[in-house]
């Protein structure tokens, strides 16, 4: 996987909206529009067999939807659970899965053509989970390639580049 | 334009596959009907085959279009008469049927289906059916030319055709429509305009003129003309104000005679011939006013009446949209609306926290939701007559390729199932019907000659029974061979020989399901290809129904497939693993065991590290959950433990007597197990059965399945989630996949067999008794063979009639005793509900009433027959430190009703004494038992202590016996020994030896068998066992006076 920004240049000088939040000290972006919602809904069942970075599962109205942890995926240190914590429950393809998130903040408001490509390595985390950065006045806003996350454990979990 | 033709498009789509839905069966029975045309029927195949056909032409599909009109041709034909139709004529039409359907399911490349094929058929069919007249003018096509010189139009209509509507008082006009500015510009779409033309009359044939149509980016053209041949009853001006359109645009076509006709070959309408054919059928009048005189017009208006409904809706199969009925969809409004009042009203307590109000709003909603549950379920379900439709076609085309007949009959249609069942079912019920036709109904030579009607009967039927709907598939063929199915398992080599022979009829007729068994003598390509039954009974068996088999050789066989209606929500069993929920169906748990601490060690034994239960004699190998699982060993902090009522055979429950034992804890270390009780949920699927170790039972509950998410797809051992009453996610176990997790194989069934001999040599003789109490602190032993089964009851069901207790139940009137009436024991306690241990006695049955159950258990026979002795009491022996007395239930049944047991016609020997009997009993107790009442029944008994001391009291000459009765478990020479050295000596030979056992299982009786036993019986069965002597005596006697002659004659009386 390379770390070119895969946006679209037709698209570049669009406005888009990312709903931040924190993990460890990344502040993570998602598009907005991939996101569901954000709740506290973190009553989570264990799943036996499961890959280490699936906490668990929650009841979200009803559908059974998969929490993983990002910590976990990102390589840093697994999170615990704290009041803060939120589950940010994003669409993908037809599924729903939660991401375990430390605490949120607030929805950012950009166009692609403000966000860098990926360096190689983000505070020690690869690049190829992630679209993009943009600079915010304070701190680094990375945007999070939530299709590549998910794919973790399926068939890229060994690219070692 | 392109966007409403996508509309259009998927409208023609519907609108054809509902068309299409019926018209097997339609076409079935018009074949059936022969030359007895059922013009009604056949006006309704038209109907559906002439609207494709017009749509098609509309939409440019010219390859559906083409066939529809080549069908349209032939029915048109049938319709008038002119064409039987024979099996041939209904085949090609069918296939042609199905290559219509071929190309509906997909509409994107039905342009590139090849139709020749099935044109050339149907055309050749017609050929072979119908007059030459009727032919030629068939091939004669009409080029329609307007009247007021608007030119030719090329549009194709067969002589035949313009004849036989102009028969039926149909006038033809071509419309010439305008379908922008009389269609678009006056708000109609262009289906609706189709629509209303439907209702006037049939269309024949459509021609877009592309001479007004720009390129596709340039703006909308301001006129789009579509020319339109129509057949209506009506005139002119009706068609006008039915149409809405200019009335210039309706041109009127006359008669062939008339002229404007021309005839031409459709290939080459450059070469007219200018002559106007006259067919000899007169040629029909030319305006619509004068009504012909043939009798099918009426039975031919309904085409032209407005009010003509298109064919009974069926969705197709797998469909994922569904057709609710409009009743059902209002209750659900109604439940949603009263939902959200009571939301509101709820919202509203909150506020003022009304503890008395929140408890009605609260009971509004449970009510509610049940409702909309129920009204939700049932928009799920759907008539299982969808699958069944496609069966007439199948039974029809398969008899007929194996040269057989076969009559269908199909009952209880509208029988409803969850549509996923529905969907799933379809399959395997096919290959059942096709079993019935290919494997069960004979060639009409052989039925002939068996003298049975040629005509096969196939019986599908749907009903509801328990809750369940059955599906049984029955017929009157040849049936099931067992003798062959053995043969097969042998020849497999599934089973050996022996094995084969021990099977009974009904086990091995069970084969067929057996992965890679087929029946058939000769492989088909229609079943038989030995993937078969064993894939329609898992595919079943995941629906969570099951199959069985009924057969008769000679008579028939019927096939039982029993679902649940739904399979949304399914009853199971909340278990508690390393302080998780876990959901385990109830389909796949056949019993609860609770092995109490201090039973651990001796029950729970370990085969090469797997450990196995030992329950009721046999081995169950054991899963722990929380290691299948990896779930880390902690202790619950809180194990919410009460013995669950499980829905479950009753007399294989086994009731805790000991609250306080109940306490479980998570503990994946075997041994630490010792001293903890162990909680097994003995699970099946398929042919897997084993023990599941639980932390604790929480609750039977209905769940609702949800899927998991795609990272937990591979984990074998879940089937879903649920989320239960707390709100919280519960995961189902997966029964099979926890089994090959586990790596458990059947395998190791052999060498489990081997451990439960060894285990049972070890421990030597016992007997399974079912322990309770009467008075709390007396504990009372009966044995298990000899109950019937166990029943809860409530004492103020119990009445006195007479001195006598009985219980009133099933219809009927159960006999009881209490054991104070009858023995020295303290009185029991009183208690609202207590259990009633049945026996079956003679044919009789008896209940004893028992306050309190403890347990299944094996006690050894070294029963001390001293101290406690009474009549209806066999003796004692301590169990768990307690002593407990072995009741003896024929002397309590004696002592109530001695008419019960009255008296037995004594055999005598040949010589009028007393029959003499050898009994080989190492079990003091048992031997006493048996002596103590075969003397009773007018026997000599002598009894011995193992079976060689019994060998060398055969041989001595002093002594003459007239039977064996032996134990099987002895040191020295074992009852089966003794068994086989008797049957091969001459002299002994002719004595009937009879095993007694503590419990018959079947591979003890398989090996007694072999080695020459007569009979098997249970120790304790007294009545059973005096039958079987006196029987096995007078059959000795018999063929001793017949068969031996002189020799044993002479030797009898010595």
């Amino acid at each position: 996987m390379t770390t070119i920004t895969k946006h679209d240049s037709a698209t570049s000088n669009k406005e888009v909206e990312f709903a931040s939040f924190y993990v460890s000290d990344l502040l993570i972006g998602v598009d907005i529009l991939q996101v569901q919602e954000i709740n506290r809904q973190l009553t989570l069942t264990n799943v036996p067999h499961a890959e280490t970075y699936v906490r668990g599962v929650v009841n979200l109205r009803g559908e059974v939807i998969t929490v993983v942890d990002l910590r976990t995926i990102l390589g840093l240190t697994p999170s615990e659970i704290t009041t803060d914590s939120r589950n940010v429950v994003v669409n993908i393809g037809d599924e729903k899965i939660g991401l375990l998130a430390d605490k949120v903040a607030e929805v950012v408001c950009t166009t692609w053509d403000k966000i860098d490509p990926t360096p190689a390595n983000i505070g020690g985390v690869e690049g190829r989970f992630f679209k993009g950065v943009r600079r915010l006045e304070k701190e680094l806003l990375v945007i999070l390639d939530v299709e590549e996350i998910l794919q973790v454990g399926g068939d890229s979990q060994s690219s070692g580049e | 334009m392109s966007g409403g033709n996508d509309e259009l498009l998927n409208a023609f789509i519907t609108e054809a596959s509902e068309g299409l839905a019926d018209i097997e069966n339609d076409f079935l029975k018009m074949e059936e009907n022969g030359d007895n045309v059922d013009l009604d029927l056949v006006n309704k195949i038209f109907r559906a085959i002439h609207s494709m056909k017009g749509s098609s032409g509309f939409l440019g599909l010219k390859s559906i279009g083409l066939l529809a009109h080549e069908m349209e041709t032939a029915l048109n034909l049938i319709r008038g008469g002119d064409l039987i139709p024979t099996p041939t004529v209904v085949e090609t039409l069918l296939k042609g049927a199905d290559a219509l359907s071929e190309m509906v399911r997909n509409i994107e490349d039905s342009e590139s289906y090849d139709v020749s094929g099935h044109l050339d058929a149907i055309k050749k069919a017609i050929a072979g059916e119908t007059s030459e007249e009727t032919q030629e003018s068939l091939n004669r096509d009409v080029d329609v030319e307007l009247p007021d010189g608007g030119g030719l139009v090329f549009m194709l209509i067969c002589e035949q055709e313009l004849v036989s509507r102009q028969r039926n008082g149909q006038s033809i006009y071509v419309l010439d429509v305008d379908m922008i500015g009389d269609v678009h510009d006056r708000g109609r779409t262009p289906l609706e305009f189709l629509k209303s033309l439907y209702q006037c009359g049939e269309l024949i044939d459509s021609y877009i003129s592309t001479a007004g149509v720009g390129g596709l980016d340039e703006d909308l053209p301001d006129k789009l003309s579509l020319m339109l041949l129509v057949a209506s009853k009506l005139d002119r001006e009706e068609l006008e104000a039915a149409l809405e359109i200019p009335q210039d645009c309706i041109h009127f076509i006359a008669s062939p005679e008339e002229t404007d006709w021309t005839t031409g070959t459709p290939k080459s309408p450059m070469t007219p011939v200018s002559t106007p054919v006259q067919t000899d059928e007169h040629a029909a009048p030319k305006t619509s006013s004068d009504i012909p005189a043939i009798t099918n017009e009426a039975s031919a208006r309904p085409e032209t009446s407005p009010t003509s409904t298109p064919p009974a809706i069926r969705p197709t199969q797998a469909s994922t949209s569904l057709r609710v009925n409009v009743g059902l969809l209002d209750t659900l409004m109604n439940l949603a609306g009263e939902l959200v009042l009571a939301r509101n009203q709820l919202v509203q307590i909150l506020d003022t926290s009304d503890r008395a109000n929140l408890e009605s709003a609260a009971a509004g909603i449970d009510q509610i939701t049940s409702e909309l549950q129920e009204a939700i379920m049932q928009t799920r379900m759907q008539p299982i007559g969808n699958v069944f439709s496609k069966f007439p076609r199948i039974v029809r085309d398969l008899s007929k390729s194996l040269g057989k007949e076969c009559e269908l009959t199909i009952e209880g249609k509208d029988v409803e199932l969850d549509k996923s069942i529905v969907e799933a079912i379809g399959d395997p019920l096919t290959h059942l019907v096709r079993n019935s036709v290919d494997h069960g109904v004979e060639t009409p030579t052989v039925r002939d000659a068996a003298g049975k009607p040629a005509v096969g009967n196939i019986i599908l039927r749907a009903f509801h029974q328990a809750g369940k709907v059955l599906i049984s598939i029955s017929d009157d063929g040849k049936g099931i061979d067992p003798s062959v199915l053995r043969r097969k398992a042998v020849d497999k080599e599934i089973y050996t020989s022996e094995q084969a022979r021990a099977l009974s009829d009904r086990d091995a007729v069970q084969l067929i399901f057996h992965p890679g068994f087929s029946t058939a003598e000769e492989v088909t390509d229609v079943s038989g290809r030995g993937v078969g039954m064993d894939v329609v009974k898992t595919n079943i068996e995941n629906l969570g129904g099951n199959v069985e088999v009924d057969t008769e050789i000679g008579r028939g066989t019927t096939v039982t497939v029993k679902l649940p209606l739904t399979l949304a929500i399914i009853p199971s069993l909340v278990v508690i693993c390393s302080g998780d929920r876990f959901a385990i169906p109830q389909v796949n748990i056949s019993e609860l065991v609770r092995v109490k601490r201090g039973e651990v060690a001796a029950r729970i034994q370990k085969v090469k590290n797997a450990e196995v239960l030992r329950l009721r004699g046999s081995l169950l190998p054991l899963v722990r959950l929380s290691s299948v699982l990896s779930m880390p060993t902690f202790a619950p902090e809180k194990p919410e433990s009460h013995t669950v009522e499980p829905p479950l055979d009753s007399s294989q429950c086994a009731p805790e007597n000991d609250a306080s034992s109940a306490k479980n804890i998570a503990d994946s270390q075997a041994e630490r197990d010792i001293h903890s009780a162990l909680n097994i949920i003995v699970v099946e699927a398929g042919h897997i059965r084993y023990g599941l170790i639980v932390d604790a039972l929480h609750d039977s509950e209905e769940i609702v399945v949800k899927p998991l998410g795609r990272h937990m797809k591979e984990s074998e051992c879940l089937a879903g989630a649920t989320i239960l009453g707390d709100g919280k996610v519960a995961l189902i176990l997966d029964i099979a996949g926890i089994a090959s997790h586990a790596n458990l194989m059947l395998v190791e069934d052999e060498e489990l067999e081997d451990l439960s001999d060894e285990a049972r040599k070890r421990s030597g003789d016992t007997q399974p008794v079912l322990l309770f109490t009467n008075d709390p602190h007396e504990q009372f032993a009966a044995p298990m063979p000899l109950i019937a089964r166990i029943e809860r009851i409530s004492t103020n069901q119990i009445d006195s009639v007479g001195g006598q207790e009985v219980l009133q139940y099933r219809g009927g009137s159960l006999s009881l005793l209490s054991l104070e009436d009858c023995i020295k024991a303290k009185p029991k306690p009183d208690k609202k509900q207590v259990y009633v241990v049945v026996f079956s006695l003679a044919g009789k049955e008896i209940g004893l009433v028992a306050p309190e159950l403890v347990d299944i258990r094996n006690v050894p026979t070294e029963i001390d027959t001293v101290t406690f002795k009474e009549p209806g009491v066999l003796g004692s022996v301590i169990v768990d430190d307690r002593a407990t007395r072995l009741i003896d239930i024929f002397g309590l049944a004696d002592a109530v009703h001695p008419d019960w047991f009255e008296k037995r016609a004594t055999t005598t020997t040949s010589t009028g004494g007393k029959p003499n009997i050898l009994l080989a009993e190492d079990s003091g107790f048992f031997r006493g038992q048996i002596m103590k009442f075969l003397e009773a029944g007018n026997y000599d008994v002598e009894g011995c202590e193992d079976g060689l001391i019994a060998w060398n009291a055969l041989q001595d000459p002093e002594k003459r016996f007239d039977m064996v009765i032996t134990d099987i478990e002895m040191p020295n020479m074992n009852g089966l020994e003794l068994a086989a050295k008797i049957k091969s000596d001459p002299m002994f030979a002719h004595l009937p030896v009879i095993a007694v056992t503590s419990l018959a299982g079947e591979e003890d009786i398989e090996r007694g068998k072999r080695a020459g036993v007569d009979a098997y019986h249970i120790k304790l069965d007294r009545e059973k066992l005096l039958v079987a002597v006196a029987d096995a005596l007078k059959e000795a006697k018999l063929k001793a006076g017949s068969a031996a002659g002189g020799s044993l004659m002479s030797s009898g009386r010595v």
